[in-house]
């Protein structure tokens, strides 16, 4: 295995999670990620054109980092409680949708109306869905690092389906950019309490989980079948224990 | 079935001309790539040890060349991504995906002329080579290899050009030497008379 690229694809989001996770807690883990995720994209492959760029020229796999960017940031204002309830659900759903659209685009521009309308509908619906799933989950569960321990799971088996399937050592880099920030983030319970996701992260979470996943199926090789099963893990932590009324 | 009945089947297999239905300039000067009968192969480092060889399996085009005034003439290619062939299934899926060429998003690798000059007896072509959604120029010197007939006239060219993949974007591997940066392209063109 070449470390070189593993390490730039990780260090960038441990050190801005252990850095800001540790002065600000886990409220500012999205804004750690999304830093962490661009600039280990900008070390593994190149800076990513800015968005106003990237409408007159498509690229799937920069368009996911910027909606994910933006996911982060609707994270960051309803920790902060600037963006909350339906509004931010609604938001999530929104960023959702338009992120399948994005990352799609180019490859959509080949594609007839039917499959367009089919394939960007789905994985819009499916993301957005996502998005929510996690929210409820993260909203629902006890707080704790359980939650965050499932997280850090579901991304890394993300990163793993997409090298391993999907034939992408960059998507399955930048998805275990994404998990390695979230555990770093819980590496810092062991000096500062308490560490705990929240709605807000699920918003986040959701969108990345169903964006890579569509970006493998789409942009690399990661068969249709493997994407709607680990599509469907997150409902596993729906079992995780609940908040005590 | 005998062998005196089989031989004249596969002879015309072999022989008949692959490009029929080749798109067709209008023009004395004017050809189109003949797909069955032009090669493109490319070579790479491998782990900085042994040149590794691949190849693209399909390359279309048009090509309008008056050898008294080449400077007129002008090459449009068109290659196929998923024409890539590297005798591993596995390792093409990578090449197609988005650690290379990104297949999905950029289909076809392009070149379009832009200046075409005499350079000996050879021919200096300029253009524009666009990879993996990137676009860059590259000059390439192209040797005449023959013409006869054969079917209809035919004329060859042979041009072998380097590029850097991660001018391209394409630099997996390129940190650890794992596999070059350089990437030297051999293109072979058989050209036909486009079907009016």
């Amino acid at each position: 295995m070449d470390l070189v690229p593993v390490l730039q694809g990780t260090l960038p989001p441990i050190a801005a999670a252990l850095l800001l996770v540790s002065l600000g807690g886990a409220r500012l883990l999205p804004l750690a990620a999304g830093l962490g995720l661009l600039v280990a994209y900008g070390l593994l492959k190149r800076w990513p054109d800015p968005p106003t760029e990237l409408w007159f020229a498509p690229n799937g796999t920069e368009w996911l980092l910027w909606c994910l960017a933006a996911a982060a940031v609707l994270a960051l204002l309803e920790h902060f409680r600037l963006w909350r309830g339906r509004l931010a659900a609604g938001s999530a759903v929104l960023l959702g949708g338009l992120g399948a659209w994005l990352v799609l685009a180019k490859v959509a521009a080949r594609w007839p109306l039917a499959e367009t309308l089919l394939h960007v509908g789905l994985g819009g619906l499916v993301t957005a869905g996502l998005a929510l799933l996690l929210r409820a989950s993260l909203h629902r569960a006890r707080p704790g690092l359980l939650p965050a321990i499932a997280v850090t799971v579901l991304l890394s088996a993300d990163a793993a389906l997409l090298v391993g399937f999907g034939g992408s050592a960059l998507l399955g880099q930048l998805c275990g950019a994404l998990a390695a920030a979230v555990g770093a983030g819980l590496g810092t319970a062991l000096w500062r309490r308490p560490f705990a996701l929240g709605p807000g992260d699920g918003t986040w979470l959701g969108i990345a989980h169903g964006l890579f996943l569509l970006a493998g199926v789409h942009l690399a090789s990661l068969p249709w079948l493997v994407a709607v099963f680990a599509a469907a893990a997150p409902a596993l932590l729906l079992v995780l224990p609940g908040r005590t009324k | 079935m005998k062998l005196h009945l089989l031989l004249p089947v596969l002879l015309a297999a072999f022989t008949v001309p692959a490009t029929l239905d080749a798109p067709a300039p209008a023009g004395d000067h004017d050809w189109a790539v003949d797909t069955g009968h032009s090669s493109v192969v490319f070579r790479v480092k491998h782990a900085n040890v042994a040149n590794f060889y691949g190849v693209f399996n399909e390359i279309r085009g048009t090509v309008s060349l008056d050898p008294q005034a080449p400077e007129k003439g002008a090459v449009s290619l068109v290659i196929p991504v998923a024409s890539v062939a590297t005798r591993d299934g596995k390792r093409d899926d990578h090449l197609k995906g988005p650690d290379f060429f990104n297949a999905k998003e950029n289909p076809d690798i392009t070149f379009t002329s832009t200046k075409i000059g005499k350079k000996g007896d050879a021919l200096e072509v300029t253009g524009d080579l666009e990879l993996a959604g990137e676009k860059k120029p590259v000059t390439m010197t192209v040797q005449k290899t023959g013409e006869g007939d054969f079917y209809g006239p035919r004329v060859g060219y042979e041009a072998t050009f380097t590029i850097k993949r991660s001018e391209f974007g394409m630099d997996y591997g390129v940190a650890r030497n794992a596999l070059g940066d350089e990437v030297t392209v051999m293109v072979g063109l058989e050209l036909v008379k486009p079907k009016k």
